[in-house]
């Protein structure tokens, strides 16, 4: 290729500026996102300490003031709040482990009265070997409460400690790395090496790449998936990015993009079927894809002399199969943590939302990369899903094979008619 | 463009049905299972009925 071509990709100044801006800006947030890995406050250390209460001035059990949680006098006041709470909802069922102590060894079926609803709080906050016995380490640990909602007597349970490293640790830390960290790659290269250009330019000609459906089709997925992204992020990291602005604001958001989240998903999830029955066949892996991804697509060449690929090539069909099976866990997932229990007991539900943030930070990753190939990154790609038609020397440098099907069979149809 | 209109319309509507889909199901279960309501107000406190 000429020179004059291995200079165009890098003609693009006014992105190339902004790519240095937002790498800029980028590498700070990174930063700050690697410094809080190491600063010492992870948020996963539980801090759990034995309660005590404080009745009539008199100390019962351990002193130790920072923990005195268990106040008399408020649980009596929660207790004669629910005296029907055994009519209350469905708890988790599952089955207590052997030894262990079970809600039902403790459950009362009768409304209680005032002095019994005292003499059990305050037997409840004398520390015993019963009580110390309640805290050793197996599947769970129940005991009663006061409140009118039967999970709530679920005191801890082991397996979640495990949990809440995977959520607040792996999951978030480790989703909010991904995130910036491939935003920041994707604008160093834009900076450095500019937008991927039409080698020869604009033909003038151009073929038609997606019918009117699989547009609309493509949009209504694109604009529900910014949906979920956007209030997922709000959910995952709200307490952290939007808490400085206020708690009525974290609440406001909060609320907002919890209804917003579920109330996006029919809409991505009917988007992820009709992808699926339109696309599939086009996607499945051929041997091109391997020499195209050993070529790494052509990427980091302007010369437009990228591999063969046919409508899709192996780039795209990785963006298909995330959406298939990315998408797809996102889905069975999201309805579980929409339906709590009621077709997986707790240790499931704490898996589905474990799957459910990894994924989740992982397909927001893989978009961010879509759509900066599909706008900023590539010359001429925005088209074929805005208005359905591209230019033909973009389909010929990045869909050789297609565009020679599409055209001969465009030929053999003339000639049908003149037949 | 009128690919990209129609998408983000077929996203509104369901948006839309879904919200009363899932305040109908939310009203449901807890009409179903009478559940109370207990709002704390900062003090900790139940306030609810």
């Amino acid at each position: 290729m000429s020179e004059s071509v291995e200079v165009r990709g890098r003609d693009f100044i006014k992105y190339r500026i902004a790519g240095a801006i937002a790498s800029f800006l980028l590498l700070i947030a990174l930063a700050w996102q690697v410094f809080e890995l190491f600063d010492g406050d992870a948020r996963t250390i539980p801090e759990v300490r034995w309660g005590v209460a404080v009745s009539d001035g008199e100390r019962a059990g351990p002193a130790d003031e920072g923990s005195s949680i268990l106040a008399v006098e408020r649980l009596t006041a929660r207790t004669k709040l629910q005296d029907e709470r055994y009519r209350t909802g469905p708890a988790p069922d599952q089955p207590a482990p052997g030894g262990a102590l079970s809600r039902d060894d403790f459950m009362i079926n009768t409304p209680m009265g005032e002095d019994e609803g005292r003499s059990l709080s305050e037997s409840w906050g004398q520390y015993s070997s019963q009580t110390g016995a309640l805290i050793r380490r197996s599947e769970r640990v129940s005991g009663i409460s006061s409140l009118p909602y039967a999970n709530a007597e679920l005191f801890e349970r082991p397996f979640a400690r495990d949990w809440r490293l995977g959520i607040a640790d792996i999951a978030t830390h480790l989703g909010a790395l991904s995130i910036i960290g491939f935003s920041l790659l994707l604008a160093l290269i834009l900076a450095i090496r500019g937008r991927v250009p039409i080698a020869k330019g604009r033909s003038g000609h151009t073929v038609k790449r997606f019918n009117f459906f699989e547009r609309a089709t493509h949009w209504m997925t694109a604009t529900s998936f910014l949906g979920l992204a956007v209030t997922g992020l709000v959910i995952a990291f709200g307490d952290t990015l939007i808490r400085p602005f206020g708690e009525n604001v974290l609440g406001a958001a909060g609320w907002i993009s919890t209804w917003g989240h579920a109330m996006f998903f029919p809409s991505f999830a009917l988007g992820v079927v009709l992808m699926a029955l339109m696309w599939t066949w086009r996607n499945l892996p051929s041997r091109l894809d391997i020499n195209w991804l050993v070529k790494g697509g052509g990427f980091f060449s302007d010369g437009g002399d990228n591999p063969p690929a046919r409508k899709f090539n192996a780039g795209q069909k990785l963006i298909f199969w995330s959406v298939m099976l990315g998408g797809g866990l996102m889905v069975l997932t999201g309805v579980t943590l929409m339906f709590p229990f009621y077709w997986l007991d707790l240790q499931g539900m704490s898996w589905a939302m474990l799957i459910h943030a990894i994924v989740g930070a992982l397909l927001i990753t893989i978009f961010i990369g879509h759509i900066y190939i599909g706008t900023v990154g590539m010359e001429g790609a925005f088209w074929a899903m805005w208005g359905g038609d591209v230019d033909r020397n973009w389909a010929e440098e990045h869909h050789e094979l297609w565009l020679t099907e599409l055209e001969a069979s465009s030929a053999s149809h003339k000639a049908d008619r003149r037949a | 463009m009128y690919a990209f209109l129609s998408g983000i319309t077929a996203t509104a509507a369901l948006l839309i049905l879904t919200y009363f889909g899932l305040e109908g199901f939310t009203l449901q279960q807890t009409e179903r299972y009478d559940l109370p309501s207990i709002i704390l107000d900062q003090n900790g406190e139940g306030a609810g009925s």
